[in-house]
């Protein structure tokens, strides 16, 4: 994966629609937040949709993995904040969480293989395994499935990691 | 376990006869042990049958990879243990993302395979889609919302409301509702891809926003419970063989205390005169020809009945008559030239009658346009419209 560095947002940069910032303790104390979230935001961002119901549900389905994903691994302490954007056809999610080597070393791992050549392969390989579910299934899933761009940036001193994903999940206009 | 109506809730059933598991709602536990009692059910189920098994999610709106790994898993061992069965998993294109998702399921097992279902949902869709039936659409349209802008009213429409049309077709009723009435939220849902995006861009050339123009099964929507204060169902429930079905969900997607409408036709009622006789035998034909095909275009003054029987209250009925003085006679000829050419046309063709009676059939409706056009005729077409309350 490319070296990239943190790159919080701006309080108000093009394209932002919805901010959630909650402590990532009560986030992770319930597991029925991820369900809450994505549908409550999903419902939040589709109604100019070309089809309002079918965006939802793919928006929905691609945000939940992503917050399950992140309810399992993060840091221990501090701020969950997650960004809703859009530029045109292009909606990107960023998750941006407290971190510590163990959570980074995950992620980066994760995405470096949804990235890479084979997610499909690794992928399929993760989905039929019988060990307990790959907690790095969720990504590559979002990459093969709904082709997604998945890219991470950190913040080594503040202990930060923010992982995002860019989906076109509407076709292009006739 | 039974489903309960919410899609937001999970569950499970098993039809024996059909060999079918389904599967519907929202699935995404923590852990795989949250899915015990239904990969048991599944488990059990499988273990029943022969030959082909089959695997419904056509109505699983939500589905985390924890629930999907637990039954691939446990499908890919059925296959493994199961050589003789051949699973068949049904999908549905309004959810979006199951085809793909399981898709992964067929690539590696030559005995699952996927399919999306995605076909007719009521037996008249071909006729209508294919049949040249969209430009004729706005006609009926048209001349239908001469009487309907103040007939809603009586029914409970106002501005403000949050409203779903369901089966809106193209869309020129959502359209008219929208400037007429500016309810706070329209949803306009069809299950004619083409229909849909013919009203988004008449929609979008006529300037008018707000409408969220939807693709859906007017018999299983993805719509949520008790959302709307006012349902519309025009034209529809007569084209579909279990028009109970769909009253089911309008009365689910309504609010309660809100209204569901609909307007629907009985065909053997259109009139003309001159050539009254000609005009009668012609559409009381007309009302067998649909029944052929179980769809009822004699239902409008069923509506009540079925509406008691959905469960609803305050039920308000009445009817009108589009006629060739409603404006310029012409667009009244039009649309029965329509109703020719899909009738005589087609449908009847497709029934194999004889040409001594399409020829008959076809003088009826040359006949009505005749009534219409003719400087002292009247032509009639009646539509009973009924509207009633969910209870609270």
């Amino acid at each position: 994966m490319p070296e990239a560095s943190y790159s919080p947002s701006s309080p108000n940069p093009a394209g932002n629609m919805i901010e959630l910032d909650l402590d990532v303790q009560d986030f992770a104390s319930d597991w029925s937040n991820c369900d809450s979230m994505s549908s409550y935001v999903s419902r939040m961002v589709c109604h100019n949709r070309t089809d309002s119901l079918l965006f939802a549900n793919l928006y929905s389905s691609a945000l939940n993995e992503l917050l399950e994903t992140a309810f399992r691994v993060h840091g221990r302490t501090g701020q969950l904040v997650c960004r809703f954007r859009r530029t045109g056809d292009v909606d990107r999610i960023e998750i941006d969480m407290p971190s510590d080597d163990g959570v980074l070393s995950f992620y980066q791992g994760a995405v470096d293989l949804a990235r890479g050549p084979d997610a499909q392969t690794v992928y399929l390989d993760k989905l039929f395994s019988s060990d307990v579910p790959d907690m790095a299934l969720s990504l590559l899933e979002l990459s093969v499935d709904y082709g997604a761009d998945l890219s991470l940036t950190r913040d080594d001193q503040a202990q930060r990691l923010c992982l995002a994903a860019e989906l076109v999940l509407e076709e292009p206009k006739p | 376990m039974i489903s309960s109506d919410n899609a937001q809730t999970f569950a499970w059933q098993f039809n024996e006869n059909d060999q079918e598991f389904s599967l519907q709602g929202s699935l995404r536990p923590q852990r795989v042990d949250d899915l015990t009692g239904c990969m048991t059910a599944l488990e059990n189920a499988v273990s029943t049958v022969k030959g082909r098994f089959y695997l419904n999610v056509r109505r699983l709106v939500r589905m985390n990879n924890v629930a999907f790994q637990a039954i691939a898993q446990k499908l890919a061992d059925t296959c493994t243990n199961r050589p003789d069965l051949n699973i068949q998993i049904t999908t549905s294109s309004v959810v979006g993302w199951s085809t793909r998702k399981f898709a992964a399921l067929q690539a590696t097992n030559e005995n699952i395979s996927v399919s999306e279902y995605d076909s007719e949902f009521y037996p008249g869709q071909t006729f209508l889609e294919e049949g040249g039936f969209i430009p004729i659409l706005r006609t009926q349209t048209k001349l239908t919302w001469h009487h309907e802008r103040e007939i809603l009213r009586r029914h409970g429409m106002q501005p403000g409301l949050q409203m779903a049309d369901i089966c809106c077709g193209i869309g020129d009723f959502a359209v008219l509702v929208q400037k007429e009435f500016e309810p706070g939220r329209l949803v306009a849902l069809d299950h004619s891809k083409s229909s849909l995006d013919y009203a988004r861009k008449v929609a979008d050339e006529f300037g008018v926003r707000g409408i969220e123009y939807v693709f859906g099964d007017a018999s299983e929507m993805l719509l949520e419970s008790n959302q709307f204060d006012f349902v519309t169902c025009r034209h529809s429930l007569q084209v579909f063989n279990h028009p109970e079905h769909i009253l089911q969900e309008l009365f689910r997607i309504c609010k309660p205390g809100g209204r569901v409408y609909i307007t629907n036709e009985k065909n053997s009622h259109c009139l003309g005169e001159p050539r009254s006789e000609t005009i009668q035998w012609t559409y009381n034909e007309v009302a067998k020809l649909w029944a052929h095909f179980d769809m009822d275009i004699e239902f409008g003054p069923k509506s009540r009945r079925y509406l008691q029987d959905a469960g609803f209250d305050d039920i308000k009925m009445e009817s009108f008559m589009v006629t060739n003085l409603d404006g310029n006679p012409q667009d009244f000829a039009d649309i029965i030239q329509s109703w020719e050419n899909v009738y005589a046309g087609q449908m009847a063709v497709e029934r194999g009658d004889n040409p001594e009676f399409i020829a008959r059939f076809r003088q009826g409706f040359q006949d009505h346009i005749f009534a219409a056009k003719h400087p002292k005729g009247y032509a009639g077409w009646p539509i009973w419209v009924a509207s009633a309350r969910k209870p609270k």
